[in-house]
Formats: C-alpha cells, structure tokens, sequence
C-alpha cells in the first residue's frame, strides 16, 4: 500500500510539474512589435483611382461608448499626415472631401476593454466612427467586397484604417465599398513611441504595393 | 545528447550480461517517465527546439517469454518563437511576431519484449501503435489560431529498466523511441509530424 502512494505521489508531482508551463505573459506581448494587418478587394484597380480626402482627426471607439469621441492632438496629426504622405508616395493626391475624391479614408482606434471576438466593420456601428454622412452620402452605409476571413480579439488597441471607394459607390444599396482596410494593433497600450505607430502605417503600405495609381 | 544516447545503448546491449539475479516472475510493471521530444522532418520545420516539457505514464504486463503488452499516455508541449515577419495570403498580408505551439497527447498500446526480466538491468525493445491528439496553435500576440486534430501513430521504442537492488520494486527506466504521426497543419503543407523522444522515468514492479 506504501509504495502505491508513492506512486501516486509521483504522479502528481510530475502532473503538477508539467501543467506549469503556459503561453508567454501578458507583458512579453505588449513588448513585441505590433501587429500590421492589411486586407484589400482583390477585384479592385487601384490605377482608377487618383485623388482622396482623409479625415481630420481619429475617432475613438471603446466597449461602452455612447457618445461621439474624437481626437485631434499633434500626435493624430502626425498620423494622419503619415497616411496621406503615404498616399501622396503611391501617386494620389489630397483634396478637400467636398471636391468628390475617388477614395476616402477613415481613421479610428479601437480600445475594448473586454475580451470578444469581432469581425472586421463591427465599428461602423459605433458613435466615434465616421459614418457615410460625413463624406456627404446620408443614410448610406459601409460594405466590405470581399468576405473578411479572419476573427480577431481585441484587447491591446487597435488603429483601424478603413479607404472607401467614392467612385463606385452602389445607388441601389446605397453602400460605399471599402477596398482597403488595415489594423495595426497594440499602439493603445502604452508600449510603444509615436516613431513606432509611424513605423506601422508605413509598413501597412508598404506590404500593400496594389495600393497605387501605376 | 550523444554521450546520452550511448549511455543507454550501452545498458541495452551489455547490461543484462552485468547483473544475473532472475529470483522471482515479474508480473508487470508501471512507470513514470519525463520525455525530451526532438522533432524531425517537417514537424521540425513547424517548431526546430527541442521540447523538455513533456511526460508519460506506461503500464506493461508480461504474458510469456519476456514478451507482453502495455499501455502508454503522454504528454508533450513544443514551442518556438518566430522574429517579425511579413507573411502574405491572398488579399493581404500581416506583419508580426508569432509563436508557434503543439500540444501532443500520443495513445498507444505496445507489444514489447523485455530481456530477462527480472534482472538489475532488463532492456527490451517495443513497438507501440494508437492514436494522437494534437493542437497547433499559431499566435500572433493575443491572436489565437488554432486547430486540433486527431491522428495515428506508430512508436518503435529501445530502451531499458534498472532496479535499485535485486528483487527491489522500484527502479528507473531508460528509452529512445522514434515516434512518426500522421498529423498535420493547415497553417502550413507540413504533415507527419516525427520526433526521436529520450525517456527518463521511475518504475514500480509488481512481481
């Protein structure tokens, strides 16, 4: 009977030894470098587009949000420019979102405080979003062309950056296409410098060479 | 890893020819055992580091001869960490770090046959054959993809027990096996995962 208890105790230490080992912590997350998601419509020339107009500041949006929250400070300033610098280094030009540009750019950060799983777009329905009224489309809405494949969790922040397609927008359905959509996950969480978000919306582009007018 | 592996070479070829003290019929006998897992082949490709978070429980029983059958459950945890990498798919692309991870729990019942086995030191040689569940996980910060799957395996195992004294119950045992799976990854055209697992363990006879 003894040496069936040690036994037994030998297998629980070595059970108890082996559950210790999870996935790497939390702040070893947060310490690595973001994540860059891009996702286009495949189907899309991007060369007919020539100009675009980007929002003027970047829309907050959080888990229990009721109002409207938008940010214009130096540091979404130097984001937005980033984009449009960005842009202008693709062959498109800036205009005013009153000229009727081809593309329209919206600009939002995402910080949940929950752990849930959304599929991409889940923010058009959020206060902080730009809504089509903005661009000058009332009571349209948003589309995406193609069928986002992927589920993410959102828990660190997350800068989306959603381009719509002014030029074909649907009379019938009264939506507008997004042709592109980047996420860049983990500027919310207080880990990284501005050079770094900076760093990600030129990598969202950079890994996007369709994004171009030739 | 090498001198290790000649280590228990050694006792396997030689070590029953050390010792001669068959007393009494061994019945059976249970084990608990840390495994080191090495993945070859494409699983190598998935995950390259060895894993030494890993472990299993054996029974086996002798029926005639030496020869017997036995059970076995495992446990084994692979990681590796990847640099930042852009990866493209039809209609993106995404740059990030990433960790990759398998869980693996092999199954398996082995026809074995052991060396004079009541000896101080009894190696035997054993082919095991059952099933594995496995899940990959592809993580990309607190991005979780994954997949579980279920698969065959086939175990052929060289090893040895030695006791702590003649007639003694407890003892440690010895083994290297090679452990071909048919499992897979979506995430990647990598299949039939493969591995040279190294076996530590204590064992309990009852005579």
């Amino acid at each position: 009977m003894k040496a069936k208890t040690q036994f037994l105790l030998l297998v629980a230490v070595m059970l108890s030894a082996t559950s210790c080992y999870k996935y790497p912590s939390d702040t070893e997350f947060l310490d690595e470098r973001d994540v860059v998601l891009t996702m286009y419509d495949t189907k899309v020339d991007f060369t007919e587009f020539k100009t675009f107009a980007i929002v003027d500041s970047i829309g907050l949006i959080k888990d229990d949000d009721t109002v409207v929250v938008r940010i214009s400070n130096d540091t979404t300033k130097a984001v937005l420019d980033r984009i449009a610098q960005d842009m202008n280094q693709r062959g498109f030009t800036k205009v005013d979102k009153e000229q009727h540009p081809d593309l329209a750019i919206n600009v939002v950060a995402i910080k949940t405080l929950n752990t849930i799983y959304y599929y991409p777009g889940y923010w058009w329905n959020y206060p902080g979003y730009y809504t089509p009224d903005y661009w000058g489309w009332y009571d349209w809405g948003y589309y995406y062309p193609w069928y986002p494949t992927y589920i993410y969790q959102y828990e660190t922040g997350t800068l989306v950056i959603d381009i719509m397609d002014q030029k074909h927008a649907d009379p019938v359905s009264k939506t507008i296409p997004v042709v592109f959509n980047a996420y860049i996950r983990g500027i919310l969480n207080g880990h990284h410098s501005l050079d770094q978000v900076l760093g990600d919306v030129d990598q969202a582009f950079a890994q996007t060479p369709q994004l171009q007018t030739n | 890893m090498k001198k290790f592996i000649a280590f228990i070479l050694f006792l396997i070829l030689f070590g029953s020819g050390i010792v001669h003290g068959q007393s009494k019929p061994v019945g059976s006998y249970y084990s608990l055992n840390w495994n080191i897992s090495v993945p070859i082949g494409d699983f190598n490709q998935w995950i390259a580091p060895a894993s030494f978070f890993g472990f299993s429980a054996t029974g086996r029983y002798f029926l005639v001869d030496g020869f017997g059958l036995g059970w076995h459950l495992g446990y084994n945890n692979y990681y590796e960490k990847d640099n930042y990498e852009t990866y493209y798919f039809d209609g993106g692309a995404i740059s990030a770090a990433h960790y990759n991870y398998t869980y693996m729990v092999p199954f398996k019942m082995d026809i074995f046959y052991h060396y004079k086995p009541a000896s101080l030191v009894s190696p035997y040689i054993s082919l095991g054959i059952g099933g594995n569940y496995q899940e990959n996980h592809l993580l990309i910060q607190d991005m979780d993809f994954y997949e579980n799957t279920w698969n065959f395996i086939l175990n052929p195992e060289l090893g040895t027990v030695i006791r702590f004294d003649k007639g003694s119950s407890w003892g440690v045992r010895l083994g290297v096996g090679y452990l071909f799976t048919t499992a897979k990854t979506d995430f990647t055209d990598l299949k039939n995962f493969q591995s040279v697992h190294f076996m530590i363990g204590i064992v309990y006879t009852v005579f």
